[in-house]
Order: structure tokens, then sequence, then C-alpha cells
């Protein structure tokens, strides 16, 4: 029985694990279609190159611009920096390619835009993700 | 059909009005004076009025940017700006309208040089204006006014803040700046296009074609073709690896050439443009982008003229906020002419003092040979400095 509750607790840490990064969170509306979602295709969507969610509905994105939370989601899983990132949104934003993620001040205007815009997902600073979220927190795999 | 109209000082949208009052000397202003002063007063009407079948804020998205600089010539031949002059570049607002989950207007509209039209100086424009609706990630239709989709810069050569230099590449980009005669391909075009992204090989990939009117001088091209010849351009890109992304891109058309002065046509030519394009970041904080250009000029009553052109930019982000950065340019007009080639080198630094608030220094060097028809062997030096800023 002892040797159960290990391994529970170790299947449990290894889930929030990939679910909640130490210094980063993915949080989506309910109308995202997706519980979880890998690297590869984390970047496709902060990047723009997938634009609209399976099923239809834009992808709208939004980070909180003071936050380290983009930056070590960007130095972890990518190789831009802030600065890098941010320029490729504006070739992208300018050039009419594309609407560029929402920037917030804070997490709680971000937090509150996820749960009521359909098709929002956005990365945040985990400790910011008040209890009863209406939306999802995604888990990446 | 939703159309503005003058009617005795009321602008009207619909169900939309907007009062507006001009002085009586304004009337005896030049139509396109005029033109000017509706097009700044439509856009204020969008923005701030409150119509009764209204724009819902959440589908709106306001962005832009600024970009303020100063010029002068530092050294060599009385070229560039002798004066040392500052430069209200531009102001530009970048509007999204999602009118439906699958359709949006997109447009940039843009006040260049302090835009004044009582006295003719500067320039406003809409730098373009399209709809987008898109069938799937791998294929939307735009139809409007666009950029021309060739290279790394064209699309962003306003955009300052997308930019780590001042100014776009003049040998690839803006080559009548330094010596040709005709650009690779125009600015921007009126027509429609299929753009959209795609996985290969389990590689990002985007494409995007463009069936346009073309180019013209003496009629507006983004309201009639004075040709049945439509211009056709493609780009595809591909980001082929996490350090590599390629590219290439071509423009064709069969243009009016020369006209007399009376307007009537003198001759036609082919322009045909390729380019290839590359952005290696071997290192995190360390990047490259080279840009190579070619293609022909056919006239109908000259030789065909060959020209090739190319850009390569070396970066490194020091810190966070401060990018050094050279770029070497080279333009070849004409490749049958030995001595009108067009170099230029900079050697520059951007500042970022804030998020996307820039601060840029450089020290551009024009060198050209003798037989350049912008320069003529004139060589100089320039120190460029601008500020600009996205929101």
């Amino acid at each position: 029985m002892k040797q159960l509750n290990w391994i529970c607790v170790v299947l449990l840490s290894s889930l929030l694990s990939v679910s909640v990064h130490a210094e980063w969170a993915v949080l989506g509306n309910n109308s995202v279609p997706k519980e979880f979602i890998d690297t590869k295709e984390l970047k496709r969507l902060f990047f723009g190159r997938i634009s609209q969610w399976e099923g239809g509905g834009p992808v709208k994105l939004c980070f909180v611009d003071d936050s380290t939370a983009l930056v070590e989601y960007l130095d972890e899983k990518t190789r831009y920096s802030k600065k890098r990132f941010l320029a490729y949104w504006n070739s992208r934003l300018f050039s009419g390619d594309y609407v560029a993620p929402k920037k917030f001040k804070t997490s709680e205007e971000l937090v509150d835009y996820v749960a009521r815009t359909r098709g929002a997902l956005c990365i945040t600073d985990p400790q910011y993700v008040p209890e009863g979220f209406s939306g999802k927190v995604i888990q990446i795999k | 059909m939703r159309k503005w109209w003058l009617d005795r000082g009321v602008l009207v949208h619909g169900n939309l009005v907007l009062k507006c009052e001009y002085h009586a000397d304004g009337i005896r202003h030049k139509s396109h004076k005029l033109k000017h002063l509706l097009q700044g007063l439509s856009l204020l009407a969008v923005l701030f009025a409150s119509p009764s079948y209204a724009v819902n804020w959440s589908d709106v998205t306001l962005n832009g940017y600024f970009s303020f600089e100063y010029e002068k010539n530092v050294s060599g031949e009385p070229e560039g700006d002798t004066n040392g002059s500052f430069d209200l570049d531009l102001f530009d607002l970048v509007i999204n309208f999602n009118v439906s989950d699958n359709f949006r207007i997109a447009t940039d509209l843009t006040w260049e040089h302090g835009a004044a039209t009582e006295e003719d100086f500067g320039n406003v424009a809409v730098e373009y204006a399209f709809g987008e609706y898109t069938f799937n990630r791998g294929f939307k239709l735009r139809a409007g006014k666009m950029f021309t989709n060739f290279g790394i810069y064209n699309e962003i050569h306003t955009a300052k803040p997308a930019t780590l230099t001042v100014k776009e590449p003049l040998s690839t980009n803006k080559n009548n700046k330094l010596g040709s005669e005709f650009r690779f391909y125009p600015r921007w075009n009126v027509g429609i296009a299929a753009v959209g992204d795609f996985i290969f090989m389990d590689r990002d990939f985007d494409y995007v074609v463009q069936l346009s009117n073309g180019e013209d001088e003496e009629t507006n091209p983004y309201e009639e073709d004075v040709n049945t010849s439509k211009a056709l351009g493609a780009r595809v890109r591909g980001d082929v690896s996490d350090v590599l992304q390629l590219g290439a891109s071509f423009y064709k058309d069969h243009i009016n050439s020369d006209y007399d002065d009376d307007g009537d046509l003198l001759a036609r030519a082919r322009i045909a443009s390729y380019g290839v394009q590359v952005r290696w970041s071997p290192y995190e904080l360390f990047q490259t982008e080279f840009e190579y250009v070619a293609g022909t000029v056919k006239r109908d009553d000259t030789e065909k003229i060959s020209r090739k052109a190319y850009t390569v930019m070396f970066s490194s982000e020091l810190t966070e906020e401060v990018t050094p950065y050279l770029r070497i340019e080279m333009l070849e007009p004409n490749t049958d002419v030995s001595d009108d080639q067009g170099m230029l080198t900079i050697v520059g630094v951007n500042w970022q003092i804030t998020t996307n608030a820039f601060l840029k220094f450089e020290l551009n060097s024009t060198d050209t040979e003798e037989a350049n028809a912008k320069f003529e062997g004139q060589d100089f030096k320039e120190f460029k400095a601008s500020l600009s800023v996205g929101f």
C-alpha cells in the first residue's frame, strides 16, 4: 500500500511538471478544443503558424508584457529572445499578415481576457492563476 | 455597399453621420487635398464616432508605429543630406477589423514627413487595405491594396520598429535610389492574393501568390490597369531547421514604361525579378540575413538589361537592449556595363530603450562607380539616427 502511495505521488508530480512549468503556464478559453499541446504545436501557435483552431475560430494570443513568463517560455522552448519575438510579431502585424498577440499590463487582466474570449490562448505566470479560474490550464507535453 | 460621401459639410457613411466644417478658402483647394481631408476625417469618424450599427470594439485591434529620424552627410561628396535634417518620418495606424471568425479587413494608414496638405507637404497614404477570408490555415484569399510580397523587407519597409536599421536596404529593395532605372518590383499592388501556412516534412512553410494590375506612372494603378497584362508575384519561405529559414520570390510584369508629353505610350517593358533569402541564427543571440535579387528589364526599343543585387547583414544581441549590426549592400544596375556598381556599408547599433521603442545610430558609407546613374562615382558618408516606436 505504501508503494502504491509513492507511485501515486510520483505520477501526480510528473503530471504537474508537464502541465505547469515553474515559470510559465498556458491558459486557454473553454472554447479551445485542446487539453494537451505539445511544445512544437505551442510554438506554431505562438508564432502564428496556426491561426485557426480545429473546427474553426481564430486563435487569439496574449501575454503579460512585464511578466517573466514569456521570457522563460521563449528561453526554454525556442531560440528567440523577447526582443526578437516582438520584432517577429512587429513584422507580421505591420505587414498586415496577422493580428499580433495582445499584451496586458497585469495578470488579472489577462486571466479575465482568457476567461471571456473565445479562442484565447495565453502565457502567464502560474502563481497568478486564481483558484476557480473559469478557463483551462492547458497541459504541455 | 457602404460608401462615404460629403453632403454640404456632412460626412455620411450608412447610418453614421459626421458633421464637419471647413473654411471657405478650403473649397478652392485642389481636389486631391480634399481627398486627403476626407481620408483623415474618415479615419477620425471610424475611430471616434458612435454609429447606430456599431463596430464591436472587441473585434477591432488598433496598433501602429512612429518614426523620427536625423540624417547628415559627414564626409565625402555633397550627396545625401548636407545640412543635417530632422524628419518626422512617419506615423502609421494599423487597424484590423475582424468582421467574422473567418473574415478581416486590415489597413495601414500613414502620415509621412509631417504631412500638411495645405502646403502639399509630406504624404498621406493607404499603405494597404485589404479583405482577407480564411478558408483554413493553408488557404486564405485577399483582395485589395497590398504590399508586394517579395524578399525580406518590402512588406516592412515602413515598419521601423520591425527592423534593426534606420532604413531598408537600397540595393535589393529601393534599387532606383542606388542606380537602377526601375525597381525590381513595385512597393504596392492592387489585386488578389492567396496566402497560407503549411507543414512539409515537419517543417513550417508559408506562401503567397499575388495577381495584380502592376505599376504605372501615368494613371493610378490602384484604380485602373493601363494594359491587359497582369503582374504575377509569389514567394515561399520555410523554416528548414531551428536555425535556418530559406525563401524564394519572383515577380514579373509587362508595364507601360515610357510616355511622351501628351501621355501617349512610347514603349513597354517586360520586368522579371527573382530572389532568394536566408536567415541563419547559428547562435541564439547572433543572426545573419542574406538576400540576393536578380532580374531583367526588356524595353521594346532597347536591349535587355540584366541586373543583380545582394544584401548581407550580421547582428548580435550584446545585451537584452543593445544590438550592433553590420550591413553590406551591392547593386549591379546593368551587368553589361562594367563601372556602374553601387555599394553601401552600414555600421550601427540598435538600442531598445523600452518595450518596442528603439534608438538607432549608424554610419552609412556609399561608394559608387563612375557610370552609376544615381551617384556617378560620388562617394560619401552619412550619419543617421532614429527613434522608432511600435504600439
